[in-house]
C-alpha cells in the first residue's frame, strides 16, 4: 500500500516537473505560452519527492519483499541501521536519493529571499527541467517501486561490503556534492539568459557547499576502501574514483576563479564555463558508475538501457549548456589583461594546472572505452600512467601554492615577493635540508614529496603568523585567508600522507603460526589465535594479534573474516592501529589445513592518518569560505 | 615590444606548451596500457616477460591448490589455479591473499606477467564489489560457453 503511494507521488513529480521542461523547451523555440509560479512548483516537486522517498524508506524498514529492489537488497535479519542505509545501497534507491537532493536544493534556492523573483524563476525553470530528466530516468528505467512476482519470503540481503557505517554515509555526501553542481549549472545557465553579474554572489555559497560535500564524499569513500577492502591502500585510480575526482578538480578551479570574478568582474565567462563543465563531469561520473561500461570495482550488474538513457541525458544537458555558453560568449566578449605575477595571474595558473590534471585523468579514464569501441582491444590504464603525469606536474603546482598567497592583486614583482617572504624561504630551505638529512635512506621521490608537502604547511603557518602579528594592530582576521590557509595545509598534509602510504609502505605476507611473531618496522606482531564470534547476521573469525614495541604491549588488533549467512559472501575487516607516524594494518587471510597456520598480511603505512586529517582541513577551509560567502550575499 | 607581437609570442608559447604536454601524455599512456587477453589469445601471441598484462576467464573447478613455500626465510602460501575460457587453459601462480569473492567456477581477472611459457605469474587478483557482477570480458566467454552447451 505504502509502496503504491510512493509510486503515485513519484509520478506526480514527473508530471509537475514536465511542466517546467515544456516551458523551457517552448521558450527555446520562441513562444511564451504558459506562465505559472516556479516557486510553488518547486516546493510541490520537493514535497512529492520527499514523500516518495519516505514511502520507499518505510518499505525498506518494513522489509516489504513485494518490491523487487527490497527483495534483492535487504533481508529481515539485517540490523535496522542497514535496512535504512540499504535504501541507497542499490541503483534504484540511490538515484531516488539523487533526485531528492536535487529537489531539496531547488527548494532551498526557492526559499531564498536574496534573489530577485525573475532570476529565481529562471533558475528554477532550469533546475526543475533537470529534475524532470532524472525523474523520467527513474520512472522509465529504474523504478524502485517495481513489484517482484512472486514475492519471495526472504530477501537476498544487502551486499555485505555495504554493511558498514563508512559506506552508509559515503553516497549521500558524494551526491550532495554532485547534485549541488546541478544548481550551479542552473544558476549559470539562467545568468546567461538574464545577463547580469549579480549572479556571482548567489553562485558562490553553492560552489563552496558542493565542494565541501564532494571533498568529504571522496574522503569517506577512500577511507572506507582503506579499512574495508583489506588491500592496504586508499586510492586505486579506479575509473569510478577518477570520475569523482574530475568534478572535484574543476570545482576547485571554480572556487578559486569565482573569487576573482566576484572581486574584479573579469573571467565571468570562464566562471560560467567552469560551472557548466563541473556539472557535466558530475553526470559523467554517474554515467560511468551506473552504466557498467568500464571495468571497475564499482561496476554493478546493470541494465544496458540505463547506460543509453544516461548517455542521452548527459548529451542533452551538455549540449544545452555549451550551446547557451557559445551564444553568450559571442555577445559578451570580455576585454581584460592579466599579469602573470599578480594574484589573478597565480589563480589563473592554478586553473591551468587543475584543468590539465583533470584532462589527464579524463583521458586515462575514458581511453579504454574508446579503444574497446574503436579498435576492439581490451585495455586498462594502470596507476603508473597517472603517477607519471602527476608527479612532474606537482612541482610547479606546489611552487604556485607557496607563492600565490603572498602575491598582491593587479601587479607584483617576483623579486619583491621573494624579499617579502625571505624569512619563510630561509626556513623552507633549512627544513628541506633537515628532512633530506634525516630520511636520506628513503627513496628520493618520497623525500622530495615530503619536502614539498612540508613546505606548503610551513608557508601556510607563516601566513598565519603574519596575520597574528597584524591582529595586534587590531585588524580583524579575514576569514577568506583562514579558509585558504586551512585548505592549503590540507593539501600539504594530503601530499605527505599519500607519499607515505604509497612509496614508503612496507608489506609482509606470510603464513603465520599461532604464537609466531613477525617483525615489521619496529613492531612485533604476535599472533595469539583466532576465535569465532557471532554477529547479528554473520559469523566472524576474529584473529587476535599483540602489537609489541620495545617489549611494551601497545594494543591488541582484531582483524576479522566475516561469513554472511544470507548471501554466503565473505568480507575482510582489517584491523588498524593508527598513529601520526603511520598505521599498522593487519588483514586476516585463510586458514591452512593443519588449522594452526593462517595467511596474514601486515602493512606499515606511514603517515596515512595525515590523509584523513588533510581532508578535514580541506573541508573546514571550505566551511569558512562558505559561511563567509553566505554572510556577504546581503 | 608591440602588443601585437607580444600576443603572437604568447600564442606560440601556449601552442608549444600544449602540444608538448599532449605528446608527453600520449607517450606515457602508450607505455602504461595494460592489455587484456583471454587464455586462447595468450596461446596465440608471444609476450614480453616484463610487460604486465591481464588475463580473464573462469576459475576451473577443483584446480585451486595451495602450497607452503619458503622465500627469504618467510613462509608464504603459493596459490595455483587454472583459468579457462572453455577452449584453452592457463596456469596461474599467485602469492598473497585471494579476494573475498574469488571462487572456483566463477569469473576472475588476474594481472601479471608470463615469465615462463604456460605459467602466469599473477601480481594481482582483481576483486569485485558485487557477486552478480561480471566484467564484460568474461561475459563474452560465458556466452560462448552457453552457446556451445558448456564444453
Amino acid at each position: 500500500m505504502v509502496s503504491e503511494l510512493g509510486f503515485v507521488f513519484l509520478t506526480l513529480t514527473l508530471v509537475l516537473s514536465s511542466l517546467s521542461f515544456a516551458q523551457l523547451s517552448v521558450k527555446g523555440l520562441g513562444f511564451e505560452v504558459f506562465n505559472f509560479s516556479q516557486v510553488k512548483l518547486t516546493n510541490a516537486i520537493f514535497f512529492f519527492t520527499l514523500t516518495s522517498f519516505i514511502c520507499l524508506t518505510y518499505s525498506f524498514l518494513d522489509s516489504d519483499f513485494t518490491l523487487d529492489v527490497i527483495s534483492k537488497n535487504s533481508n529481515s535479519q539485517l540490523p535496522l541501521i542497514y535496512k535504512f542505509t540499504g535504501v541507497w545501497g542499490n541503483h534504484e534507491g540511490s538515484i531516488l536519493l539523487w533526485l531528492l537532493v536535487m529537489t531539496f536544493f531547488g527548494f532551498l534556492f526557492s526559499s531564498s529571499s536574496l534573489v530577485s523573483p525573475t532570476f529565481k524563476d529562471e533558475v528554477l525553470k532550469v533546475q526543475n527541467s533537470l529534475c524532470f530528466l532524472i525523474v523520467s530516468f527513474i520512472v522509465f528505467t529504474s523504478n524502485p517501486f517495481q513489484k517482484s512476482f512472486p514475492p519471495p519470503v526472504q530477501g537476498a540481503d544487502l551486499n555485505p561490503l555495504l554493511q558498514d557505517p563508512g559506506l552508509a554515509i559515503h553516497p549521500p555526501f558524494l551526491y550532495m556534492g554532485y547534485v549541488g553542481f546541478s544548481i550551479i549549472y542552473s544558476i549559470s545557465v539562467a545568468a546567461m539568459t538574464e545577463q547580469s553579474n549579480h549572479f556571482l554572489k548567489i553562485l558562490k555559497p553553492w560552489v563552496f557547499m558542493s565542494w565541501i560535500f564532494l571533498t568529504c564524499g571522496i574522503g569517506l569513500g577512500s577511507w572506507w576502501a582503506y579499512y574495508e577492502l583489506g588491500w592496504g591502500g586508499f586510492w586505486f585510480w579506479d575509473p569510478v574514483e577518477n570520475a569523482s575526482l574530475l568534478p572535484w578538480l574543476t570545482a576547485s578551479a571554480l572556487l578559486h576563479t569565482i573569487v576573482i570574478a566576484d572581486k574584479k568582474k573579469i573571467l565571468v565567462n570562464w566562471t560560467i564555463a567552469l560551472s557548466i563543465l563541473t556539472f557535466i563531469l558530475s553526470l559523467l561520473g554517474t554515467f560511468l558508475v551506473r552504466s557498467g561500461v568500464l571495468v571497475s570495482v564499482h561496476a554493478f550488474a546493470n541494465d544496458p538501457t540505463r547506460g543509453v538513457y544516461i548517455l542521452l541525458l548527459l548529451a542533452s544537458i551538455s549540449f544545452y549548456g555549451i550551446f547557451k555558453f557559445i551564444n553568450h560568449q559571442k555577445q559578451n566578449q570580455e576585454n581584460f589583461h592579466i599579469k602573470l605575477i599578480s594574484r589573478e595571474g597565480m589563480i589563473s595558473l592554478n586553473n591551468i594546472f587543475m584543468l590539465s590534471i583533470a584532462f589527464t585523468i579524463l583521458i586515462g579514464t575514458i581511453y579504454p572505452l574508446f579503444s574497446s569501441v574503436l579498435f576492439n582491444t581490451k585495455i586498462s590504464v594502470g596507476a603508473p600512467f597517472f603517477n607519471s603525469i602527476l608527479i612532474p606536474v606537482m612541482f610547479p603546482f606546489v611552487f604556485g601554492m607557496i607563492l600565490g598567497p603572498f602575491t598582491k592583486w593587479n601587479r607584483d614583482d617576483l623579486l619583491l615577493i621573494l624579499n617579502r617572504i625571505k624569512i619563510l624561504l630561509l626556513s623552507l630551505i633549512l627544513f628541506s635540508l633537515i628532512t633530506w638529512y634525516i630520511n636520506f635512506r628513503d627513496p628520493v621521490l618520497s623525500i622530495i614529496f615530503i619536502i614539498l608537502g612540508g613546505c606548503i604547511i610551513l608557508s601556510s603557518l607563516f601566513e598565519f603568523l603574519q596575520i597574528l602579528r597584524n591582529k595586534n594592530r587590531l585588524i580583524k582576521i579575514p576569514k577568506k585567508m583562514i579558509a585558504q590557509i586551512l585548505a592549503h595545509s590540507g593539501i600539504g598534509l594530503l601530499i605527505i600522507g599519500a607519499t607515505g602510504s604509497s612509496i614508503l609502505k612496507e608489506e609482509k605476507i606470510q603464513f603465520q603460526e599461532i604464537g609466531e611473531s613477525i617483525s615489521i618496522k619496529d613492531f612485533n606482531v604476535e599472533f595469539i589465535g583466532v576465535k569465532k564470534v557471532e554477529g547479528p547476521n554473520y559469523l566472524s573469525q576474529m584473529g587476535e594479534f599483540k602489537i609489541i614495541q620495545n617489549n611494551k604491549l601497545l594494543t591488541i588488533l582484531k582483524p576479522e573474516k566475516r561469513f554472511y549467512n544470507s548471501g554466503k559472501q565473505v568480507t575482510t575487516e582489517a584491523a588498524i592501529y593508527s598513529r601520526f607516524s603511520g598505521d599498522l594494518y593487519i588483514a586476516l587471510g585463510e586458514v591452512h589445513e593443519n588449522k594452526t597456520q593462517w595467511t596474514t598480511r601486515i602493512w606499515f603505512n606511514p603517515y596515512t592518518l595525515w590523509i584523513w586529517i588533510g581532508v578535514i582541513f580541506l573541508a573546514s577551509g571550505g566551511l569558512f569560505s562558505w559561511f563567509n560567502s553566505l554572510k556577504k550575499r546581503k | 615590444m608591440k602588443p601585437k607581437n607580444k600576443r603572437l609570442l604568447t600564442l606560440i608559447a601556449f601552442v608549444t606548451m600544449t602540444s608538448l604536454g599532449f605528446t608527453i601524455l600520449l607517450v606515457s599512456l602508450r607505455e602504461n596500457l595494460i592489455f587484456f587477453y583471454s587464455p586462447t589469445e595468450v596461446f596465440e601471441k608471444t609476450f614480453d616477460s616484463n610487460k604486465k598484462i591481464r588475463v580473464g576467464g573462469m576459475v576451473k573447478k577443483k584446480s585451486v591448490e595451495k602450497k607452503i613455500k619458503e622465500i627469504d626465510g618467510r613462509k608464504l602460501e603459493e596459490i595455483t589455479f587454472i583459468i579457462t575460457d572453455y577452449n584453452k587453459e592457463i596456469l596461474i601462480l599467485y602469492v598473497g591473499i585471494l579476494p573475498d569473492l574469488f571462487k572456483e567456477g566463477q569469473g576472475v581477472v588476474v594481472e601479471g606477467m608470463i615469465k615462463n611459457p604456460g605459467v602466469f605469474n599473477a601480481t594481482n587478483v582483481l576483486a569485485k564489489h558485487d557477486e552478480n557482477y561480471m566484467p564484460p570480458e568474461i561475459k563474452d566467454i560465458k556466452t560462448i560457453k552457453e552457446n556451445s552447451n558448456g564444453i
